[in-house]
């Protein structure tokens, strides 16, 4: 039961057992493996209709031309992008070319209880490692799991279930590139007034100011898309990406550089599901007990200057009461 | 169809000289004592410190709440008239040279108070009766704690840090329909009930008596809207920092501490179908 099935595309072979690193391993002796350094995926563009090429079987658009114009900046490190989907078939092929464009190391696609033809889809990608786990394995499983297969210096974490355009998801790449640990989309500019917003936004306020980030606003580990450094996966623990809102307080107490670089509109597009609307739905629920662990993290760390001794305290509180009324 | 307007109405003037009477009978009321009743229903506690000006439009605000009604002033740390004053309408008045400390007079009062409903206000509020006696109701129907139904300015998308807490705090509870509705705010009213449980001595920190008091199992309720937030100047140090903010934000956070020792890592919110054991 406990077995997740682990198909790496491009191989043949199936290779069974829990999610372990054992798949990062790839031999580079397999010469089935696809997943190729960008320089080599360069050759194989121009032996068009060789052997070697496995190939989208979308056709694109856009003249050769045209995609050297839209080239992305290039990165100094290398870039694993981790998608978790769920019954994506609509979206992950459209997302898989976005993501191509940005010319990653590596793709690593954890399709979390998929019944559609999602797998076929990410099969289809020539680059794609396809991590298939046929149960469910719950919300934000899926991004720890792909992330403890990844190797690349930058991580970006995407969902499967909204296309967004390359240059967009650029802006978390190359903020982790110069220097950034923790690259959050920042929603701020989408929300309406704090006495409209719901149970989740507000937790999300309250747990930036409890950790003394008031500034980064309703930010949060919780959306995508965003982007880790090797160095903040490391510090935090790839386990802890399981309770987002957990591993964003770890990042601000580890004294990582945590920023909000851009705004993707994901509330627009976000897909709405039996869960996931009206007021205190399931996930709305999963959420906010998220962040009661994150604050558990916080208390568990808190220097209180001996507050939480009583007579201390009592003496404090008289003289902010003396302070408050000398007016 | 509305009837059409007589000419007379429209220019302003009275055909006749009798006063028109109005909608609404006017209610008698009977004259207020202006001494504590020997076993008052009502108990309604005034901390005061130097609100000499206040203090007897806040008291007679406080007589008129019930018939049996007895009004506790905790004065502390006043070098004004405000005992005085408060003596000479009848109020059982208690006196410290010293400041007692942020919120400390409600813990002092309640001891000394004898009514099944405890009405909490400060000498600074000036609330006449008709704005108190909803709390009272609210108890007096079955309720253990009755809130002020305020929440605070929630126009900008971050709020006021205490606003914002009283909010998460409310969620982590489980009670986000009580939005930012809570005991740090005056005025509020508590069933003896609701005293014996939480302890005197607990309402001093009020954002750890309400986590209290939802986690006891006490029927909290925002029962009426007193729009307390314009009669409260926030006062910063040069700075620019607000110790008293830092102080009920501190106390919020050691609040989620009680919730998450009495309810679990996640306050009690399931982990949905999540299979932490796929990751190790």
């Amino acid at each position: 039961m406990m077995v997740a099935l682990l198909q790496v595309s491009g191989s043949s072979t199936v290779r069974r057992g829990t999610a372990t690193r054992k798949v990062k391993k790839r031999s580079a002796s397999s010469q089935t493996q696809t997943t190729v350094a960008p320089r080599q995926r360069k050759a194989n563009r121009s032996v068009k209709g060789g052997s070697l090429t496995v190939r989208s079987p979308i056709p694109s658009r856009q003249s050769k031309v045209g995609r050297e114009a839209l080239k992305l900046p290039s990165l100094r490190g290398t870039l694993s992008v981790i998608i978790s989907a769920r019954n994506e078939e609509q979206t992950l092929g459209r997302l898989l070319q976005q993501v191509s464009r940005l010319e990653p190391a590596e793709i690593i696609v954890v399709l979390n209880g998929c019944s559609d033809s999602s797998f076929p889809i990410s099969r289809q990608h020539r680059q794609a490692v396809v991590v298939h786990c046929p149960e469910s394995v719950g919300h934000d499983v899926g991004r720890a799991i792909g992330a403890k297969l990844s190797r690349g210096d930058i991580l970006l974490f995407l969902d499967g279930d909204m296309v967004i355009p390359a240059s967009q998801l650029g802006l978390f790449t190359a903020a982790v590139d110069n220097g950034i640990d923790v690259a959050l989309n920042d929603l701020d500019p989408l929300m309406p007034s704090f006495g409209l917003c719901d149970d989740v936004t507000r937790s999300k306020l309250f747990l930036n100011y409890a950790l003394g980030r008031y500034d980064l606003g309703v930010s949060s580990m919780t959306a995508v898309p965003h982007a880790l450094s090797r160095r903040a996966l490391e510090i935090i623990g790839y386990r802890e990406l399981i309770v987002p809102p957990k591993a964003q307080a770890l990042s601000v107490l580890e004294k990582l550089r945590v920023e909000k670089v851009g705004t993707v509109n994901v509330i627009k597009h976000n897909r709405l599901r039996q869960a996931n609307i009206g007021a205190g739905n399931a996930v709305e629920k999963l959420i906010i007990g998220d962040h009661a662990e994150a604050l558990l993290e916080v208390l568990s760390r808190r220097d209180d200057g001996g507050l939480r001794n009583s007579e201390t305290q009592r003496e404090y509180r008289r003289q902010v009461a003396a302070w408050r009324n000398r007016i | 169809m509305k009837p059409k307007r007589t000419s007379a109405r429209r220019t302003g003037r009275r055909v006749s000289r009798i006063k028109r009477r109005t909608s609404r009978p006017v209610r008698q009321v009977a004259a207020i004592p202006i001494v504590n009743h020997p076993n008052p229903y009502v108990s309604v506690i005034i901390p005061a410190m130097n609100e000499a000006k206040t203090i007897a439009g806040v008291i007679s605000g406080a007589r008129g709440v019930h018939p049996r009604c007895e009004v506790i002033v905790v004065v502390n740390g006043s070098a004004d008239q405000t005992a005085e004053i408060a003596l000479s309408l009848g109020a059982h008045v208690i006196s410290y040279e010293l400041p007692l400390g942020h919120d400390a007079g409600r813990s002092v009062g309640a001891e000394a108070a004898k009514g099944e409903v405890l009405l909490f206000t400060d000498g600074d509020l000036v609330i006449p009766a008709t704005g108190l006696r909803p709390y009272v109701t609210a108890i007096s129907g079955g309720a253990d704690i009755a809130l002020n139904d305020y929440s605070g300015p929630v126009r900008k998308l971050s709020p006021h840090p205490v606003v914002l807490s009283k909010h998460a705090l409310n969620i982590l509870l489980g009670r986000p329909d009580l939005k930012g509705c809570s005991m740090t705010a005056v005025p509020h009213a508590i069933s003896r009930r609701a005293l014996e449980i939480l302890g005197s001595e607990s309402l001093s920190r009020p954002p750890l008596a309400h986590a209290q008091a939802v986690l006891s199992g006490l029927r909290v309720v925002a029962a009426h809207k007193v729009h307390v937030g314009k009669l409260n100047a926030v006062r910063r140090k040069e700075d620019g920092t607000d110790p008293l903010q830092q102080l009920i934000t501190a106390d919020h956070m050691e609040a989620v501490s009680l919730l998450l020792e009495h309810r679990g890592n996640r306050a009690g919110f399931s982990d949905g179908t999540r299979r932490r054991e796929m990751v190790r």
